[in-house]
């Protein structure tokens, strides 16, 4: 099999390319990437570009050291992980980039260009978001036996919740407050079909209008990293995970207490 | 009135009003053409303890 020469006239400089992988690492891990991922793109990249490469990832940054394959210049970037929301998005487009570059030989100019165009044009649209997020949480309401009312009320419960969760985080409001915050207001309205007497299942409406909430991803990259062996970041994205559910619980609770419903 | 009854209302109420000010503002803002008009707003930490003179380079709150 011949490889496809690479488009430049030579080699990148270690110094371009540990620079351009930092900070692919530090959106990547950022979106919600788990560990392994990040480092078979990492070095799909590096060894595209004829360049070895040893990643170390901690919880909130990531060390790269790149060299050139004939052990020459060594160069070594720490890069603290992007605050940004979870998006499948950035991260299929970033992973997609990482084959691109592999497979098709771009230039290293080429893929930092189409690397600053998908993280700065994420192409969610965010009532979109919001409606499926609805959407997909009335089916949780259905799939837990929820009736026709109850899955009404889920849906309103939700998009009200996840509109004030946006809008919160947008203030750059703390996470767990907003979702302490978002937990109480889902909940409150998710008991209408218990406050109302709507339908003839409440319970359901209620328990299943915070699921939005339940840091889905974060567990499933933590389980994903301990597979992998990366403990430190597997123990790390549990942990937040758990603060996350606490928050979620005490909201949860503080609006059962309010609305007079379950255990309370 | 009972609490229940007077929690709901107190949320559905402040969320009805969030959502009409946010509407207001932004039909006013694309009007006009005011970005900076913002009769609410929550402040970064920053912004509380900014004295004239500091770095403005950097929005990140100190944790």
């Amino acid at each position: 099999m011949t490889e496809i020469p690479l488009k430049e006239t030579c080699e990148p400089d270690v110094r371009k390319v540990c620079v351009f992988l930092s900070d692919y690492s530090a959106w990547l891990l950022g979106c919600g990437s788990t560990c392994v991922r990040l480092e078979k793109n990492v070095t799909r990249i590096a060894r595209a570009y004829g360049k070895t490469v040893d990643i170390t990832i901690m919880p909130r940054h990531v060390h790269i050291s790149v060299r050139d394959k004939n052990g020459g210049d060594f160069v070594t970037s720490v890069a603290t992980i992007r605050h940004t929301p979870i998006s499948f998005n950035i991260n299929t487009r970033l992973s997609e980039l990482s084959w691109a570059i592999a497979e098709k030989r771009i230039s290293l100019r080429e893929a930092e260009e189409r690397f600053r165009e998908i993280v700065t044009n994420d192409r969610q649209n965010p009532w979109t978001v919001l409606l499926l997020v609805s959407l997909a949480n009335a089916s949780f309401c259905r799939l837990f036996g929820g009736d026709i009312t109850a899955m009404g009320v889920v849906f309103m419960a939700t998009m009200a919740g996840y509109w004030l969760k946006t809008q919160l985080l947008s203030k750059k409001v703390d996470i767990r407050a907003t979702v302490t915050i978002c937990a109480f207001v889902s909940a409150v309205l998710g008991a209408t079909d218990s406050l109302f007497a709507l339908g003839s299942t409440p319970d359901i409406a209620l328990g299943t209008s915070v699921l939005y909430l339940v840091p889905g991803i974060p567990l499933l990259n933590s389980f994903s990293d301990m597979l992998y062996r990366y403990y430190i970041c597997s123990m790390s994205r549990f942990f937040d995970a758990v603060v996350i559910t606490g928050c979620l619980s005490i909201g949860l609770c503080a609006a059962m207490f309010m609305m007079n419903a379950g255990m309370f | 009135m009972d609490m229940p009854l007077l929690t709901w209302l107190l949320i559905v109420g402040i969320l009805i009003l969030a959502v009409i000010t946010r509407t207001i503002i932004f039909l006013h803002t694309s009007r006009r053409e005011r970005f900076h008009f913002r009769p609410f707003e929550i402040g970064s930490e920053r912004e509380e303890f900014f004295v004239p003179g500091d770095p403005q380079g950097s929005d990140e709150d100190i944790d």
